[in-house]
């Protein structure tokens, strides 16, 4: 399984004088392949947010294809690639991202709730060895991501009542629901203590240990101990760095 | 769908006091709808039926009555009147060209009715010549009305013996009206023969405003048909000029100024609902801004998730049904409460013939407003929902770290 | 469970809300027209009376019911049978004034029959979400 950027770009038109087009990204090509930690490092402005939310699926390139296992993501309709972003790619945003309305458990159910079983047409990177999520198993299985990022005892508690941390931990548990192949994370740990930083990233690793594609996107210098590969982020160039 | 509807509760009641307020702007859609167009149609049947009991074309009162307006009165508003013309202008009336079929009546006022302070309109009709009472007489009593039978209007409460007594003359209610939405609903009718007895029982007991009736020849109003050939205008006229003490008017004069009453009445109702629609339809809109405002991030987590471009709109739109829905039953119901149990006193304060439309046409009537109103309600969220659609994800993502 | 620490329903609240303004209303804008000139009063005077005091047990009933958890589908049964009793007895079990625009016809009637409706509405949606809830 591989997700693959091929000279893909991003420019944007911005409104005022002298040249009107900005380029957040320039034109380059990036690999996730199952079983990697990929790392993005950069300052903020640099353009990483750019690429990750470009390989999501949800911000099309200006130049360039990306492919999911041979398939152009945005050569698909909006609700082939919403369902195939709901079964494969699980997203860690930027920032607090619960929805205020449900509970923590809710909120970890909620990739499972958009769509209905008999809709499941896509393949599932299904390990050996681990279930495909039925519905009567999708509660348990929350339930079981929460104790492992630690915060099955707040299960019923809503997003307000929730520390910066263990909104984090909410956003990846609700990321893994689907069991998906491919794990994007933007600046996970940004405003999480040391603990609660190594504990983000040991996950992560873990996830990558298990057969995914990970891409972690960070100004966190502790977290390139955790990735495969480095790549830096400046002024919309991404380089390879070598370890 | 079961995502949208699950999502749109919970939102819903995170936010009960704006919940409720939406709920309530969207019952105010239905009630001004329902109430409004409950309460014109009530007056448009109201006046077709005044047009049809009235039944003749020229009617002819004493002077005094008419520039009094005490005719109108009875038969709008059920205001009891008395008056009389003199046998010998009636027979100066009859004597006039143009006259097809002539039906006097009398009107009468009791002192009291059997029970409490306000008197009770008697229209003494002759059987004989009668043609504008006796067609309607028949839709509910078929039989001869002998002396001491009355038939009583629709909205009279009859005791249980169904006896009531006018200037100590017991009388017997054999037979209740259908409603006809006008003044007439809390007459009793009786024969010549039975006015004739009353009139003498109340000279009996001293009532002087019966001391220069005669109560063999008493006449209050002629009913005219005017023969073939004649136009009403035509015969009123002769008889105005003609005949002194008495005023002739045209029954089409009559319903032209009612019929202008209901289009000022009618008039302003729909200015009243085109008010509240504007101002509900345009807070409802602003409001479901608002809420696609403060959840923008929400909604691009959920694009981030899986969640369609569809489904992010048809979120706000389940939101905006579900309130609607809710709403528009509550004006309904509000409505119904209202206007179907005041009905009376809705006729009484607006002075003009008002007569509920059947049951069918009720729920005929509720099941439109209710339809409209939700269809409004929906419709407010609809250019939120589109917005919503097309919002950029990645740049609300990184827009609200 | 300490009955009185327990959330209260909005349906109960409501219901002895509507209780109370049913009984400021009999005894206000909602009351028959007073005695005639002669002291004597009419025939609706007492469907007035039969209002009040079914208006006051109303007031009763739903206080016991929203104090009284044990109380509260007895309460609701209550009420539906007070509003019913509202609804059915001015005008049918006791009589009211002959023509339409005497008050008792034009005023009482229909407004005891728009609180007795809603009270009935409230105590149904009260004893069914009641009973929901017991079952869970």
């Amino acid at each position: 399984m591989e997700l693959k950027a091929t000279k893909i770009s991003r420019q944007y038109r911005r409104q005022g004088k002298g040249t009107n087009i900005f380029t957040a990204v320039q034109e380059t090509d990036l690999l996730l392949s199952s079983g990697k930690l990929v790392e993005i490092e950069g300052r903020s402005g640099s353009g990483k947010s750019t690429i990750l939310n470009m390989m999501a699926g949800i911000l099309a390139p200006t130049t360039g294809k990306i492919e999911l296992d041979g398939q152009d993501l945005y050569a698909m309709s909006d609700k082939e690639l919403s369902l195939l972003r709901n079964h494969r790619i699980g997203m860690i945003p930027q920032g607090q991202t619960g929805l205020r309305a449900l509970t923590v458990l809710e909120n970890v159910l909620l990739p499972a709730m958009l769509y209905p079983q008999e809709e499941t047409g896509v393949h599932k990177d299904k390990k050996e060895g681990q279930k495909t999520s039925g519905e009567n198993d999708l509660t348990a299985r929350a339930l079981s991501l929460l104790e492992q990022v630690g915060i099955a005892h707040l299960k019923d508690a809503g997003p307000d009542e929730l520390s910066g941390g263990e909104l984090r931990r909410l956003a990846i548990a609700r990321a893994l629901i689907m069991n998906p192949g491919i794990i994007l994370a933007d600046e996970p740990t940004a405003d999480l203590d040391d603990e609660n930083t190594r504990a983000v990233l040991s996950l992560l690793r873990k996830c990558a240990d298990e057969g995914r594609a990970v891409l972690l996107v960070t100004h966190e210098r502790d977290a390139a101990d955790y990735a495969d590969q480095i790549f830096r982020m400046d002024k919309g160039v991404l380089s390879p760095v070598t370890v | 769908m079961k995502f949208a509807s699950t999502l749109a509760t919970k939102n819903m009641r995170r936010r009960p006091v704006r919940t409720a307020a939406m709920i309530l702007l969207a019952a105010f859609l239905a009630f001004s709808v329902f109430a409004g167009s409950l309460i014109v149609a009530s007056l448009r049947n109201g006046l077709k039926s005044y047009e049809d009991r009235l039944g003749a074309d020229v009617v002819v009162v004493p002077y005094e009555a008419r520039t009094h307006g005490q005719f109108e009165s009875i038969l709008l508003q059920g205001i009891p009147g008395m008056f009389s013309m003199s046998t010998k202008d009636y027979q100066k009336v009859l004597g006039r060209e143009g006259i097809g079929a002539a039906a006097p009546q009398f009107f009468l006022t009791s002192a009291s009715a059997s029970c409490c302070s306000v008197s009770v309109q008697i229209i003494g009709f002759d059987p004989e010549l009668d043609f504008t009472v006796q067609p309607w007489i028949r839709e509910s009593y078929e039989d001869k009305l002998e002396t001491g039978d009355v038939i009583v209007g629709a909205d009279l409460n009859l005791p249980t013996d169904r006896e009531v007594q006018f200037f100590n003359t017991r009388c017997k209610a054999v037979a209740q009206m259908e409603k006809t939405g006008t003044g007439l609903d809390t007459a009793v009718y009786c024969t010549m023969d039975t006015i004739e007895l009353i009139i003498r029982n109340a000279q009996k007991l001293g009532f002087k405003a019966f001391d220069n009736v005669n109560p063999a020849t008493a006449v209050s109003a002629v009913m005219i048909k005017v023969a073939d050939g004649y136009a009403p205008e035509q015969v009123a006229g002769d008889i105005n000029i003609h005949v002194k003490h008495v005023q002739a008017g045209q029954a089409a004069n009559m319903f032209s100024g009612i019929a202008d009453g209901l289009s000022s009445v009618s008039g302003i109702i729909r200015i009243l609902i085109i008010m509240i629609w504007i101002l509900a339809i345009a807070v409802l809109a602003v409001t479901f801004a608002m809420i696609s405002h403060e959840r923008a991030k929400e909604f691009a987590v959920l694009r981030v998730i899986g969640a369609s471009r569809n489904m992010l709109s048809r979120l706000l739109l389940t939101e905006s049904v579900a309130i609607s829905a809710i709403g528009s039953v509550c004006g309904v119901a509000a409505a119904a409460l209202v206007i179907l149990p005041f009905s009376s006193l809705i006729s009484t304060k607006l002075r003009l013939p008002y007569l509920m439309p059947g049951a069918g046409t009720i729920v005929l009537f509720a099941a439109g407003s209710l339809l409209v109103s939700i269809l409004a309600g929906s419709l407010t969220a609809a250019f939120s929902a589109y917005r919503v659609s097309r919002q950029d994800a990645a740049f609300t993502l990184r827009e609200g770290v | 469970m300490n009955d009185t620490k327990a959330k209260k329903p909005v349906t109960e609240i409501l219901a002895l809300l509507v209780s109370i303004l049913f009984l400021l209303g009999m005894m206000s804008f909602l009351s028959p027209c007073g005695p005639m000139d002669d002291g004597t009063f009419m025939s609706c005077h007492r469907a007035g009376t039969a209002l009040r005091l079914l208006s006051g047990a109303a007031v009763i009933v739903s206080a016991a019911g929203l104090f009284r958890h044990s109380f509260a589908r007895i309460a609701d049964i209550l009420l539906v049978i007070l509003g019913i009793a509202s609804i059915v007895i001015p005008g049918n079990i006791i009589r009211l004034c002959m023509m339409p625009e005497m008050k008792c016809r034009a005023v009482m009637k229909p407004g005891a029959m728009v609180f007795a409706i809603l009270l009935i509405a409230l105590a149904v949606a009260d004893f069914v979400i009641g009973s929901k809830k017991n079952r869970s």
